[in-house]
C-alpha cells in the first residue's frame, strides 16, 4: 500500500552510550594527533594504525558473531560507529571494505576454517580487503567480466585475468574476485560467474597502483597470471557469483558514506559562518540540514529493515543516488557561503579539505554503481520491465 | 499505523474514488472524520501516527473532499475546548510562519487584523474555522454565510477555493491564541498535515507515472524502456521516499511529545515542498500531453501539490527557520546537534 516506509529510528540507550564513546575516542584521537580529518575519508583516508586502534575498541566487524572476533551487535550499532567516524572525517579507508562487505560475504559463504582464520584479523583491524569486480573492459557492464577460473584435475582453481579500480588492494590481504567459471547461457551473461576469496599473497598476482585525479595512489590494477587457488577459494556456489555480487552491492549502497563525505566541511565551515549569515544564507544552511536529516532517516530506516531480514534494495539505491547529489551540493553551497568571509577567517584546515573534496567528487557518482546504472535499477525494481 | 484502520481507510479511498459524497459518508460512518478528536469530546481519539497515516492516504485520492481540513479543524477546536460540530469543517489559518522581520511577534496585536480568508471548500463545508493573523480562532456555521460573503477564487490548487469575508458574521465560538508558542504549534501542525497530504499525492503520482510509462508505447516500445524516462522515474521515487522518511520522523516526534518540534517539522515541510517542483516537472515530462489535460488525474495531484507546498510555509521559510534555529540558538557542533 504505502510504497516507502522507514521504520522509527529512535536510538536505544546502548546505541546512545556507544555514540558518546566513539565521539570521545575521536575527540581524544584528534587532540593527540591520532588523525587529521579528511574529506571522502572512507576511500582516501587510509591509516592501518588507526584501523587497528578502532579494532582494539571492538568497533570493526561489530555485527559478526563473537566466535569470529565480532561483537554480535546489530546493524544499528555499526551504523552509529560508521556515522561518527565519517562525520569526523576519520581515516577509515584501510578497513572499510573488509568491515562493510567482505567480512559479511565470508561469514555468509566462507568455510569454517576461513571464518576462523580471516574474520578475527579483520575485526582487529589488522587484515584488509579489496573489491575485485571491475575490469578494464567491464565497468558498468559488469557481466562482461572476462577473468576466468578453471578447475584442474586436483580440484584447484587456476585464475587468469585483470581487475581494476580496486581501492586499497596494495595494502590488502584478500580480494573477492568475480570471475567466469563457465560460458554464458546464450545472451545471458549473468550465468556462469562465480566469486572467489583470493589471498593476495598468492604467487602470480601482481598489484600496481594507479594515480587518481588528485595524484594519490589508492586504487589499483591487479593482474592474475595462472594463479593457483585451493578448492575452498570458491566462495558460495559455483555459477551463483552474479547474485552474490548483487547482494554485496545492495548492502554497500545505503550507508552513511554515500551522503556524509563532505559533512566535515559543512561542520567546520559553520563554526565560522555562525553569526555572519543573512536570512538567505541561514536558509541555505537550513536546506542542507533538511536534506541531511531526510537521508539520515532513510539510511537508519534501511539498516533497521535489513536487521529485520528485509531487503530494501530500491531504497538503498535511492539513498546513494540522492546522497551523492547532496555531497556535491554541500560542497558548492559551503564554498559560496564562505566566499563572503576573508580566507584568514577560515578554520586552519578548511581550504585544504575543500580542495581535496572537490577533487574526490567526480568519483562519488561512479563507484558502487554509477548514477545512471542505479537509476535503471531503481526504475526496474519499481515495477518496470 | 494500525493495520485495521489503514485497510478500512484505504478501501474507502479506492472504492469511492469517483464519488466524493459516498466517500465522505463512508469516512463519517467509520468515525474517521472525527479521528483526531479525543474520545471525551465525541471523537475517535486515534493516536497521532494513525491520524497522519489517514491524512497521507487521503492525499492519494483525487476526490475533492475537505477531509484533512476537517481533521485539522477538529483537532484545533478540541484543543481549545470548543465542542466540535458534526459534518465537514474547513479551515483557513492566516498566521505568519516567519514573523515579519520588522515586527516583533509581541506587537502583532497592534496590526490591523484581516477578516478576509481564503478557505478551501467553503461552500461544501458545514462549518468554517478561521485563525486570523493576530491569533483569533473563530468557528462559523456555514448557514450564516450568505452568498455575498463568499466569492469563488481561482487558485493553482485544483480544489474549490473561496474568498470569505467574516466581517459582521456571528461566530459560534471564538477564542484568542495570542501566545506565540501556540501560534508556532498551529503552524507546525498545519505544515505537517500538508506534508502528509503531499506524500500521499507524490506516491499516487509515482504510481500513475509508472503505469503510464509501462503501457504507453512510442518508437515501438514502452516509454519505460528508455533510459532517459527511467531517470525521470528514479528521481520521482527518490524525492517521494525522502519526503516520506522525513514526515515519518516528524510525526513520531509529534506523537512522542504530544507537540511537533521545530527541527523535524521544518525538515519535513522544507523537504516535501522542495520535492514538489521536481516530482511535478518529471511526472508531466514523462506523461507528455495527456498529463497536461484537466481530465487526466495527474493534474489534480500536481495542482494540489503546487498549492500545498506554499501553505503553512514553503521550503524557503522552513529552511530559514531551521537554519536560524541551529545557527542562533544551538552552539554545539553539527554532529552533536544533529546525530542523536
Amino acid at each position: 500500500m504505502q510504497r516507502f516506509r522507514f521504520p522509527s529510528d529512535v536510538p536505544d540507550d546502548e546505541e546512545t552510550a556507544l555514540r558518546h564513546q566513539v565521539r570521545s575516542f575521536l575527540q581524544q584521537q584528534l587532540q593527540s594527533g591520532g588523525y587529521t580529518p579528511c574529506a571522502d575519508c572512507w576511500v582516501s583516508g587510509s591509516d592501518p594504525a588507526f584501523s587497528a586502534r578502532l579494532g582494539a575498541q571492538g568497533w570493526l566487524g561489530m555485527t559478526w558473531p563473537k566466535q569470529y572476533g565480532g561483537q554480535g551487535l546489530s546493524a544499528l550499532h555499526r551504523l552509529v560507529v560508521t556515522e561518527e567516524l565519517l562525520a569526523a572525517g576519520a581515516p577509515v579507508a584501510a578497513h572499510w571494505v573488509a568491515d562493510r562487505q567482505t567480512g559479511a560475504q565470508i561469514l555468509r559463504f566462507g568455510t569454517e576454517a576461513q571464518k576462523k582464520e580471516i574474520l578475527p584479523a579483520m575485526a582487529a583491524g589488522t587484515s584488509f580487503a579489496a573489491i575485485g569486480m571491475s575490469e578494464p573492459q567491464a565497468g558498468s557492464d559488469l557481466a562482461g567480466v572476462i577473468t576466468r577460473a578453471e578447475q584442474d584435475t586436483n580440484g584447484d582453481w587456476i585464475m587468469n585475468g585483470r581487475k581494476i579500480w580496486s581501492t586499497g588492494a596494495h595494502i590488502s590481504d584478500y580480494m573477492i574476485v568475480l570471475a567466469r567459471t563457465s560460458p554464458p547461457d546464450g545472451r545471458n551473461r549473468q550465468v556462469g560467474l562465480s566469486q572467489f576469496l583470493v589471498p593476495l599473497k598468492t604467487p602470480g598476482i601482481e598489484i600496481s597502483g594507479i594515480r587518481d585525479l588528485a595524484g594519490s595512489v589508492h586504487f589499483n590494477e591487479t593482474l592474475f597470471e595462472n594463479v593457483r587457488l585451493s578448492a575452498d577459494a570458491l566462495l558460495g556456489t559455483e555459477g551463483n557469483g552474479w547474485a552474490q555480487c548483487m547482494g554485496e552491492l545492495a548492502t554497500e549502497r545505503s550507508g552513511p558514506e554515500r551522503f556524509l563525505t563532505t559533512f566535515v566541511i559543512l561542520e567546520q565551515a559553520l563554526t565560522v559562518l555562525r553569526g555572519k549569515l543573512d536570512h538567505q544564507g541561514m536558509g541555505i544552511v537550513g536546506r542542507l540540514l533538511a536534506h541531511l536529516s531526510a537521508l539520515r532517516r532513510m539510511s537508519r530506516g534501511i539498516a533497521k529493515l535489513i536487521q529485520q531480514g528485509d531487503s530494501p534494495d530500491t531504497e538503498a539505491a535511492l539513498v546513494k543516488q540522492m546522497g551523492n547529489a547532496l555531497e556535491r551540493e554541500v560542497l558548492d553551497e559551503v564554498r559560496r557561503l564562505l566566499a563572503t568571509l576573508p580566507r584568514q577567517a577560515w578554520p586552519h584546515s578548511l581550504a585544504a579539505l575543500i580542495d581535496d573534496a572537490t577533487m574526490r567528487l567526480p568519483s562519488h557518482t561512479l563507484r558502487g554503481g554509477t548514477t545512471e546504472i542505479l537509476r535503471g535499477i531503481i526504475a526496474r525494481q519499481l515495477g518496470l520491465r | 499505523m494500525d493495520t485495521t484502520i489503514e485497510s478500512t481507510a484505504a478501501r474507502i479511498f479506492t472504492d469511492h474514488a469517483d464519488n466524493p459524497d459516498r466517500m465522505w459518508s463512508a469516512l463519517e460512518d467509520s468515525e474517521l472524520t472525527r479521528a483526531w478528536i479525543p474520545e471525551p469530546m465525541d471523537g475517535a481519539g486515534l493516536p497521532i501516527t494513525d491520524v497522519f497515516g489517514l491524512i497521507r492516504l487521503s492525499g492519494t485520492s483525487t476526490c475533492a473532499i475537505p477531509y484533512a481540513e476537517t481533521l485539522l479543524a477538529g483537532y484545533l477546536l478540541s484543543q481549545v475546548g470548543i465542542p466540535v460540530p458534526s459534518g465537514a469543517i474547513s479551515i483557513s489559518v492566516a498566521l505568519d510562519v516567519v514573523a515579519d522581520d520588522t515586527v516583533n511577534r509581541d506587537d502583532v496585536k497592534h496590526h490591523k487584523t484581516t477578516d478576509v480568508f481564503e478557505i478551501p471548500y467553503a461552500q461544501q463545508a458545514e462549518h468554517l474555522v478561521t485563525v486570523s493573523d493576530s491569533g483569533t480562532l473563530s468557528l462559523y456555521s456555514a448557514d450564516t454565510l450568505d452568498k455575498a460573503d463568499l466569492a469563488p477564487t481561482n487558485s493553482v490548487g485544483s480544489d474549490p477555493l473561496y474568498q470569505v469575508s467574516t466581517a459582521g458574521l456571528q461566530s459560534v465560538a471564538t477564542t484568542s491564541l495570542s501566545d506565540p508558542t501556540t501560534i508556532d504549534t498551529i503552524n507546525r501542525i498545519g505544515a505537517l498535515v500538508r506534508s502528509a497530504q503531499m506524500c500521499g499525492a507524490m506516491e499516487a503520482i509515482l504510481d500513475l507515472t509508472l503505469e503510464h510509462t509501462s503501457t504507453r508505447e512510442q518508437f515501438g516500445r514502452p516509454l519505460a524502456k528508455f533510459q532517459a524516462v527511467q531517470h525521470l522515474l528514479a528521481e520521482i521515487a527518490g524525492e517521494a521516499a525522502a519526503s516520506s522518511a522525513m514526515i515519518e520522523a516528524a510525526v513520531e516526534t509529534f506523537e512522542q511529545h504530544n507537540k511537533p518540534d521545530l527541527r523535524n517539522t521544518a525538515c519535513a515541510k522544507a523537504r516535501t515542498s522542495e520535492a514538489v517542483g521536481i516530482i511535478a516537472a518529471n511526472a508531466h515530462q514523462a506523461h507528455g500531453a495527456i498529463g497536461y489535460t484537466q481530465e487526466y488525474a495527474l493534474s489534480t495531484y500536481t495542482r494540489r501539490l503546487w498549492r500545498w507546498r506554499e501553505e503553512f510555509g514553503n521550503e524557503t521559510q522552513w529552511s530559514f527557520l531551521l537554519g536560524s534555529d541551529y545557527l542562533q540558538t544551538h552552539a554545539g557542533p553539527l554532529t552533536t546537534e544533529f546525530f542523536q
